[in-house]
């Protein structure tokens, strides 16, 4: 799984530092470095590339938990609505 | 929408409560029962309509909404003695699954032992199916307060970062550390549930 020799000067970084760097990756927050760093890393492995997919996976199933687990549409909520038009009358 | 609110218009108004309640509920729902979570949400809503005439406009609306909303909700939680210590950020391990051991036999600590299977092989039948996202639903349900909350505005209801931190009163760093433990959790989970099969 080691993604390259360690060769420059410009570091490489292990499975558990990229693991660690997935959210910031997928939130585009990375500076130049760990970018870099990171990227070099996940594209020399394997294991990396799968668990970068399946975080991913993860966060579009969790998406799908809301329409999988709401309740149904809202009905108009009258004794709202009123307090409001009421509330609104006393500021004009 | 907040000139539409200030101007009276009651169909907006009616618009943001029908649009904004469903998630409101669920955050309430991390703090106390079904029927108060209700009450909380319309309290949060009164709240609202009271003092719309005082939002300044330094955050959304929708955020601002969601403060007033954990604020009201975390009160009743402590008063009611069902406090969730909501300013730590949770253990830093995954309570719902196992936990990664990156040991490789050769490169040592810090590697991967063999690639994690990907999904789509692991279980494909599985992976689409009602009980996953069920089993989704209780990795989420089984996280530490401060996590769940992060987890619940950036991915069950697909909230960007600042956002998130702007109505849960963290900082983005902090949000992040949230969501990334959150994220992580949720993902072994699953791979334990799909793994199962």
């Amino acid at each position: 799984m080691r993604p390259d020799q360690p060769t420059d000067t410009g570091g490489n970084i292990r499975c558990a530092e990229a693991i660690e760097l997935v959210t910031l990756h997928l939130d585009d927050a990375l500076d130049n470095r760990d970018r870099r760093l990171f990227e070099r890393h996940v594209d020399a492995c394997t294991g990396c590339t799968r668990y970068v997919a399946q975080i991913r996976q993860t966060i579009d199933l969790t998406r799908r938990v809301l329409e999988h687990t709401s309740v149904a549409r809202q009905p108009q909520n009258n004794e709202l609505r009123a307090a409001f038009v009421a509330r609104r009358r006393r500021s004009v | 929408m907040v000139a539409a609110l200030r101007g009276g218009e009651a169909d907006r108004f009616d618009d943001l409560v029908r649009e904004l309640t469903p998630g409101l509920t669920r955050m309430a729902r991390m703090y106390v029962s079904g029927a108060l979570a209700g009450d909380v949400v319309q309290d949060t809503w009164v709240a609202v309509i009271e003092a719309i005439d005082t939002f300044e406009g330094r955050s959304s609306l929708k955020t601002w909404i969601y403060r007033i909303l954990l604020n009201k909700v975390r009160t009743l939680a402590t008063r009611e003695a069902r406090a969730v210590p909501v300013a730590s950020l949770g253990p830093d391990h995954d309570p719902t699954g196992p936990r990664l051991e990156l040991v490789h036999d050769e490169l040592g600590p810090g590697y991967w032992p063999a690639p994690p299977e990907p999904w789509e092989t692991l279980a494909p039948e599985r992976l689409e199916r009602n009980e996953t996202l069920d089993r989704i639903a209780e990795a989420i349900e089984a996280l530490p307060t401060a996590q769940r909350e992060v987890v619940e505005l950036r991915d069950v209801q697909g909230w960007s970062a600042s956002d998130t931190a702007d109505a849960l009163g963290i900082t983005d760093v902090n949000q992040r550390v949230l969501l990334h433990r959150g994220r992580k959790a949720i993902r072994n989970a699953l791979e334990e549930h799909l793994r199962a099969s």
